[in-house]
């Protein structure tokens, strides 16, 4: 600018448009998905985006999307313990007390039946946004942002097991919803 | 089926799962035999992959509006800077824009020489943040999250949501009209935020015990981005206001709701 030369803040500018500029439909589908409206999901990656750079000085990473989604999920989780949800917020952050499912009927069900199912967008996104929202997260990640394992576990700041274990579980979780068995045994967090 | 077998199911799926763990789902697996894998598992495989699949094509993938598609370009633009860690005379490093930029416009030049009177290596990170929060909270489709000019309906909002209850008072008579109240995170604290209107002005009053504040106002006055700070505290609280308003009327503000604590 001004024909005086690159300065330092314009090789970070550079260096942020190349690594998360790219990254906002991820940033967004994210916290459309961990906030459930348009509004607060627009307001959570927002603020998001605005802290991301802010902070970009001290990050030395070369993959900007697990980095800005991991800001993207605290954003979220800040938001919502500043709504006074904060026993849930806590829950939401541990997890794991859920004991496993036990319910073996989902498997014994034929192929045919799991794909008349599986056919509805509505059943199916239904089921994702009832999901407990630690399981909601890993499976967005997954499947929709086709993040690896160890991307994800990045972004949630957890262990690889972690992020395995959970995805099992939300993959169950989400077969027993569409069984419609899911509300029962999975009061919603998120 | 346990759980760690789902797990290793659902890593195979991801194509996630070691060798170590395949065979521990499986058993020994004798090279070349495919018989060995169980019929019942084969199922349970092929419903997770259709699940997969499904979520996959079917699950909806939501697209950031353009405002936010917008949002870097324009954080580039108003220089609201990724940190660039200053020298400890606070000289800013990136002195050549801001010497080109007064070169260009004598407006610039008066800024300049703001920012140097009142230093800008002070904790300029977290201007930067009250900043960004007042910004924020100016894009936002909803400014407030309690709407009321009354304080005996803010004032309980904020009762349910912060370990402190933070002043609150309406100066309609003084040309600052209050909008409402709403919660900003800062440092991982709650800490309330008052909006008030002057003109078509907004003004962001962040409102916090002392003790709480540390950093967060110990400064009286500064610039940021085009935008105003100015702060004043009493043994009690901290009041940080934030706007394009001058300062001059900042600290109007400031003086009426400190008085406001009789």
């Amino acid at each position: 600018m001004f024909g005086l030369g690159k300065n330092p803040q314009e090789q970070a500018g550079a260096r942020f448009a190349q690594l998360v500029t790219p990254h906002m439909d991820a940033a967004y589908n994210l916290a459309r998905w961990l906030a459930g409206d348009d509004a607060s999901a627009q307001d959570i990656a927002q603020e998001a985006v605005t802290r991301a750079w802010q902070y970009f000085a001290s990050f030395r990473g070369e993959e900007g999307r697990p980095w800005l989604l991991g800001i993207v999920r605290r954003t979220f989780y800040d938001w919502h313990a500043a709504r006074g949800l904060r026993a849930q917020h806590e829950e939401a952050l541990e997890p794991d007390h859920h004991e496993h499912v036990a319910d073996e009927s989902v498997w014994a069900e034929s192929p045919e039946r799991w794909a008349s199912r599986l056919a509805d967008a509505d059943l199916l996104n239904g089921a994702l946004e009832l999901l407990p929202v630690a399981y909601r997260e890993v499976l967005v990640l997954r499947e929709l942002e086709d993040m690896s394992y160890k991307e994800i576990a990045r972004a949630i700041d957890a262990p690889v097991g972690t992020v395995m274990s959970r995805l099992a579980r939300a993959r169950k979780m989400m077969l027993l919803s569409l069984q419609d068995k899911g509300v029962q045994a999975y009061e919603r967090i998120g | 089926m346990n759980e760690s077998d789902e797990r290793l199911l659902s890593a195979l799926i991801d194509g996630e799962a070691g060798d170590g763990d395949r065979s521990g789902l499986l058993g020994p697996v004798p090279v070349g035999s495919a018989a060995s894998v169980a019929p019942s598992l084969l199922q349970r495989h092929a419903v997770l992959r259709a699940l997969r699949d499904a979520t996959r094509t079917r699950a909806r993938r939501h697209v950031a509006p353009r405002s936010l598609a917008a949002l870097p370009a324009r954080l580039a633009q108003q220089r609201a800077e990724p940190e660039v860690h200053r020298g400890r005379t606070g000289w800013p490093r990136n002195w050549q824009w801001w010497f080109g930029g007064a070169m260009a416009s004598s407006a610039v030049a008066a800024v300049l020489l703001t920012v140097l009177v009142l230093g800008v290596s002070r904790n300029e990170a977290d201007d930067a943040r009250l900043v960004s929060a007042h910004l924020r909270s100016m894009m936002s489709t909803q400014t407030v999250d309690v709407a009321s000019a009354d304080n005996h309906t803010v004032k309980p909002w904020f009762s349910g949501r912060l370990n402190y209850a933070p002043p609150v008072e309406d100066f309609a008579a003084q040309g600052f009209a209050l909008l409402g109240g709403r919660i900003e995170v800062f440092d991982g604290e709650p800490v309330a935020a008052l909006v008030y209107r002057r003109k078509q002005h907004l003004v962001n009053l962040y409102v916090m015990p002392t003790r709480q504040a540390g950093r967060l106002g110990a400064r009286s006055e500064a610039r940021h981005n085009g935008f105003n700070l100015a702060a004043r505290r009493d043994g009690e609280f901290t009041f940080i206001a934030v706007s394009d308003l001058n300062a001059a009327e900042l600290n109007d503000l400031l003086k009426l709701a400190l008085a406001s604590r009789g």
